[in-house]
């Protein structure tokens, strides 16, 4: 018995230059909302991108890039819509708006479908949004996407830093390329942590009334930290 | 159409088995179609007939065989087992959704014994592909 699957997901994403799963060994840091940014402000800089949301029962990105009334075409495979000039696909497009309570063989089957029958194309770019911690979703990545590289979140808390730390170890242990570390929420005197710091993304009392437009979201306080690290990133100063 | 990733998928996939069994022809492959996943017969092998052009030589006369799976779940809570015709109806909206991503099941569908949502897709989830024949 064999899973076809597998065999399609390097042909799916042969055309995509670079992957960047946006990461973060605790919740609610912030990886959903640099996730989305990140993917616009690559967007709004000319190149071609994508943003998966893989976070299946916490889906979060339709929510933040206002994506309620898009729905991916029928075209060999399915065709994600374009969002804010972002080719997006997430489970959410499926749900309708109820609860998903998967386990992890469950997690592990919607990723494989999902990467099998989305065409991507041609993307210099694909920010894959992850669930909190190193679990099903982002194992999958890790084992299906291997040159995904980890853009690695983390907040001004010894809590955050400390699962910041494990993770770069374990990152580095396997091999697992990763882009670089940002700090969110980072208040003035937020330290740069990690051996490839990429940037600070301040708190920004106004991003919460972005919430769902695209258009305020890119004039935030936040998105402009984001946007100068999607330059850094493209720039490859990180490049492993 | 939506099937044309999954068979272009089957297609890869026998492309591959071929080679590492060193297959000179491949007669046919022999794919199983879960019942949740809804996917189109006809048009499977009418994709098939296409798709298989644009893979290895091995495979550009192969037949697809196509065998159908039955779904069954199992309540992990309590542990009935149950199909598709036991759940409530889904409208065509919901069936479309599953027909994409079968694991909906667990957004649009409840254990009929005690409506749990913790339930595990023992068959007849999607397609897979059960054997590949041919000549070496
Ligand atoms: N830089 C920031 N300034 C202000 N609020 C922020 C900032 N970053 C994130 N938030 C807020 O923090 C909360 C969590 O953000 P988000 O959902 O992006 O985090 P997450 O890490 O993806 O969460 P989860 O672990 O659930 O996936 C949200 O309410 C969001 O609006
Ligand atoms: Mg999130
Ligand atoms: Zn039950």
């Amino acid at each position: 018995m064999t899973d076809p699957r597998v065999f399609s997901i390097g042909m799916r994403l042969s055309k995509v230059r670079r992957i960047i799963a946006v990461t973060g060994w605790k919740g609610g840091i912030g990886k959903s909302s640099i996730a989305c940014a990140l993917a616009l402000a690559l967007a709004k800089a000319g190149l071609k991108t994508g943003l998966l949301d893989a976070d299946f029962t916490g889906a979060s990105c339709h929510v933040i890039l206002g994506a309620r009334r898009s729905f991916p075409k029928e075209i060999e495979g399915l065709e994600p819509p374009l969002v804010a000039g972002v080719k997006f696909m997430s489970a959410s497009f499926f749900s309708g708006g109820r609860a998903v309570a998967l386990r992890g063989e469950e997690i592990t089957q919607s990723l494989l479908e999902i990467f099998c029958v989305t065409q991507w194309r041609e993307l210099d770019y694909l920010i894959i949004d992850l669930p909190p911690g190193i679990s099903d979703a982002s194992l999958d990545i890790i084992r299906l996407v291997p040159r995904a590289e980890m853009l690695v979140v983390t907040t001004p808390s010894v809590l955050a830093e400390e699962t910041l730390r494990r993770s770069l170890k374990l990152f580095r242990a396997m091999r697992i390329p990763v882009a670089g570390t940002v700090m969110n929420m980072a208040d003035r005197n937020g330290r740069a942590v990690g051996d490839k710091p990429l940037d600070r993304v301040p708190f920004d009392s106004g991003y919460e009334k972005t919430l769902g437009n695209p258009r305020a979201l890119a004039a935030s306080k936040l998105f402009k930290a984001v946007a100068r690290l999607a330059a850094k990133l493209d720039a490859g100063m990180v490049r492993n | 159409m939506h099937e044309w990733a999954l068979v272009d998928a089957v297609a890869s996939a026998a492309e591959t088995a071929a080679e590492q069994e060193k297959l000179k022809k491949v007669d046919a492959v022999v794919v199983v179609l879960g019942e949740l996943q809804n996917v189109d017969r006809a048009a499977a092998r009418r994709l098939f007939a296409e798709l298989r052009k644009t893979k290895k030589k091995a495979l550009h006369r192969a037949r697809l065989e196509i065998r159908a799976e039955k779904a069954v779940f199992r309540c992990r809570a309590c542990g009935k087992t149950f199909g598709l015709r036991d759940l409530n109806k889904l409208s065509h909206k919901e069936s479309e959704a599953v027909h994409f991503l079968p694991e909906m099941a667990h957004v649009y569908t409840e254990c009929p014994a005690c409506a749990s949502r913790d339930f595990e897709i023992a068959r007849g989830r999607g397609i897979y592909v059960r054997e590949i024949r041919g000549e070496r």
